[in-house]
């Protein structure tokens, strides 16, 4: 019984909520976004209260009611339907970043700087992020289809539900290779292989302020920082191209 | 003490109970009877754990009529079921102790109780522990303790073998000189019949075939009307043991 | 990470403490009722096992949302379960543990049969009192495998959760949701390893509660 209560006391909550932002960042952006929140804490003093998810879940999410403050969404659609549906503050949206394609293989000297590996039938699978669900597998589609791969190349593709799903199938050894995001490749040994952007349409991901964060401070604060020099230079470090 | 009078009629596929009684409560009653004859169905009935139509008086008090149904709880009744009397959770004494009113002053005393059954060494004891016999008279001393109006016994020997039913039989006697609790009690056993029953009622078909003293019933060929002339008739008749 | 395993276990502890209580009655009412009505409440009760935990974290966010008619509701009266905030967490949980705590409850209160509650009214016990003083002993082990499968099931939980909660730390973000976000940042070694604390934890309550039923036997076996 002693334990009991014991327990009791202790689940009891320990956060405080003081002036700190809520952020719903999409999923690929989870590893600059930590760099960033660090170098944000430290430069203003303001606090960041980061949530990781998909776009798609997040949107559900702030139609019904969810009380983030600002998106840091994974294309541009979604940030504009909430604005559409009155649910995020007009003209604070802005491209923050643009992903990169990349086609990605943990094995060294798999994937050749052409591409050409697609050509042959070195490999049983390739993973990609479905296309219906993430914009990354609407990339990697658009970009199949130009290269006239898609009909050939469509019995050996496993979609993964996000673009971190589709990493992991690669990781894991189960597909030879997949087409991923650059943020996601960094760090990792392998080879790769980087499509030209003219085969496929810009990855842009919007930021933008949602109804929850309006006339908060640190919100705006956030969001100006999110232009800043220092932090174009953590996105360009992460793979991302920085917007127009 | 009045009589424990009234008339039931319940039915369910493959079984019919109809009868109508009017037993003398100061004394024990045997009912006896085929198998399938209704004699469970008839004490469950009496003690309101199963509901059949029709109305039931003990003495004045009326326990069930056309538009009352007094729950098994609230009629001051004991009950001994043939088995799984006895609450697996609890040692013996609590057992006993389940039964205790607070309210009322007790009408047995707990000493005489617990020594008339012989059950001072085992108050402790699990029920898991206790023999097939043990457990009866643990369970005959706490419906007793509950201080009923009415005892009412489903074959309580029926599930115990031959010697234990020998070393109960002396128990079921003293437990009828010594609190002397109006008493119905089921039973197949011609045996037990004649060592504790005052009166008989016969049923067969759910149906009330014979009721009059023990006494005459078993000394008399005309009051066993319908041929049944001799004990081994009887056997024969109604399936019973000796 | 304390922060987050904290919340985790307040979680696991509410949702086992809120479901003892309402499981309870329910489980109860299904093992003794014959009305036509025990099989639907059979069939939806254990709804939550079948359903993809996403689609009812994403039925339970409409239920809860400010214009969902449960929303409405609670908007009125002040109070209960929100959405994003720990009630909202809570509430999620209960229905997604349901059958986990009705189940053992109901087999509890199957299994003792109708005997025990028979001899009781027989001695003169309220139906309350037949409840509190025989069903309730009689189905101890129902109730601490329901509390532990309750627990156990409320710390992996993830779909559900991710839907109603939005991983926001410091307020709804748990151990599993937690995993997830380490994966999403490629930190693997963080992942796993709260992976494997919640996998060797799991594993222990389960062993004790096995070890616990074979200890205990089964108390109403005469």
């Amino acid at each position: 019984m002693k334990l009991l209560i014991a327990i009791f006391i202790m689940c009891f909550p320990i956060s405080s909520y003081a002036d700190e932002v809520l952020i719903a960042v999409a999923a690929n952006f989870a590893r600059p976004m930590e760099k960033i929140t660090a170098e944000f804490q430290k430069d203003t003093g303001h606090k960041i209260s980061a949530s990781y998810g998909s776009t798609g879940k997040f949107f559900t999410q702030i139609l019904r009611g969810a009380p983030f403050e600002v998106l840091l969404a994974a294309d541009e659609e979604h940030p504009e339907k909430l604005l559409a549906a009155g649910l995020a503050q007009a003209q604070t949206d802005f491209v923050y970043a643009i992903g990169k394609l990349v086609l990605w293989s943990p094995k060294t000297d798999f994937v050749d700087a052409e591409g050409k590996v697609l050509q042959g039938k070195e490999f049983r699978h390739l993973s990609m992020a479905a296309p219906k669900l993430a914009p990354y597998g609407a990339a990697a589609e658009e970009l199949l289809k130009n290269l006239k791969l898609w009909t050939k190349l469509e019995d050996k593709l496993i979609y993964g539900e996000n673009i971190s799903q589709t990493h992991q199938f690669v990781v894991s050894g189960n597909a030879e290779l997949g087409f991923v995001s650059l943020s996601q490749v960094k760090d990792f040994k392998g080879s790769f292989w980087l499509p030209p952007q003219n085969l496929y349409k810009p990855l842009k991901q919007k930021a933008i302020l949602l109804k929850g964060g309006k006339n908060k401070k640190v919100a705006e604060v956030f969001l100006t920082y999110l232009k800043s020099e220092k932090v174009q230079k953590i996105l360009r470090e992460f793979g991302y191209e920085v917007g127009p | 003490m009045g009589a424990l009078k009234g008339s039931f009629s319940l039915s369910y596929p493959g079984f019919a109970l109809a009868i109508e009684f009017s037993i003398s409560s100061a004394a024990v009653t045997v009912v006896m009877g085929p198998s399938g004859s209704g004699k469970s169905t008839f004490l469950r009935c009496l003690a309101g754990l199963q509901v059949p139509q029709g109305e039931l008086f003990f003495g004045e008090e009326m326990w069930q009529g056309r538009q009352y149904f007094k729950p098994t709880h609230e009629r001051n009744l004991g009950y001994v079921f043939q088995d799984g009397n006895l609450f697996p959770h609890l040692c013996v004494e609590d057992n006993l102790r389940m039964g205790l009113k607070k309210l009322t002053p007790p009408r047995f005393e707990w000493d005489h109780v617990v020594q008339v059954f012989g059950l001072k060494k085992i108050l402790k004891r699990t029920p898991m522990s206790l023999s097939g016999g043990e457990k009866q008279r643990v369970a005959m001393a706490r419906a007793l303790l509950s201080g009923p109006d009415l005892l009412l016994m489903d074959e309580p020997l029926s599930a115990l073998d031959t010697s234990s039913k020998n070393d109960l039989m002396p128990f079921l006697e003293s437990m009828k000189s010594e609190f002397g609790v109006p008493t119905v009690y089921v039973t197949h056993s011609i045996l037990e019949a004649s060592r504790v029953g005052d009166y008989l009622l016969l049923m067969d078909q759910g149906r009330c075939k014979e009721f009059g003293s023990a006494h005459e019933l078993w000394a008399s060929d005309q009051v066993l009307r319908g041929g049944i002339s001799n004990l081994v008739d009887l056997q024969k008749r109604f399936g019973l043991n000796l | 990470m304390l922060e987050i395993i904290l919340l985790t276990l307040r979680l696991a502890f509410f949702t086992t403490l809120s479901l003892l209580l309402l499981a309870t009655p329910l489980a109860w009412w299904l093992s003794q009722t014959r009305s036509w009505l025990k099989i639907p409440v059979s069939a939806v009760v254990t709804l939550p096992i079948v359903l993809p935990p996403t689609v009812l974290g994403f039925y339970i966010l409409i239920l809860l949302a400010p214009d969902g008619w449960l929303g409405t509701l609670i908007h009125s009266w002040g109070f209960g379960p929100r959405p994003f905030a720990f009630s909202g967490l809570l509430f999620g949980s209960i229905i997604y543990s349901l059958p986990f705590a009705i189940q053992p409850l109901q087999n509890s209160f199957e299994a003792m049969g109708t005997r025990p509650l028979e001899v009781a009214a027989t001695l003169g016990l309220s139906p309350w009192r037949r409840f509190l003083r025989v069903a309730l002993p009689l189905a101890k082990p129902g109730y601490v495998s329901a509390a532990v499968l309750v627990f156990a099931h409320t710390l992996g939980e993830f779909g559900v959760i991710l839907m109603i909660g939005g991983n926001i730390p410091g307020r709804t973000k748990v151990i599993s949701t937690a995993i997830y976000d380490y994966v999403e940042m490629l930190q693997y070694e963080k992942a796993h390893l709260l992976a494997a604390g919640l996998l060797v934890f799991s594993f222990v309550i389960m062993a004790a509660l096995y070890t616990f039923q074979r200890r205990d036997g089964q108390p109403w076996a005469r």
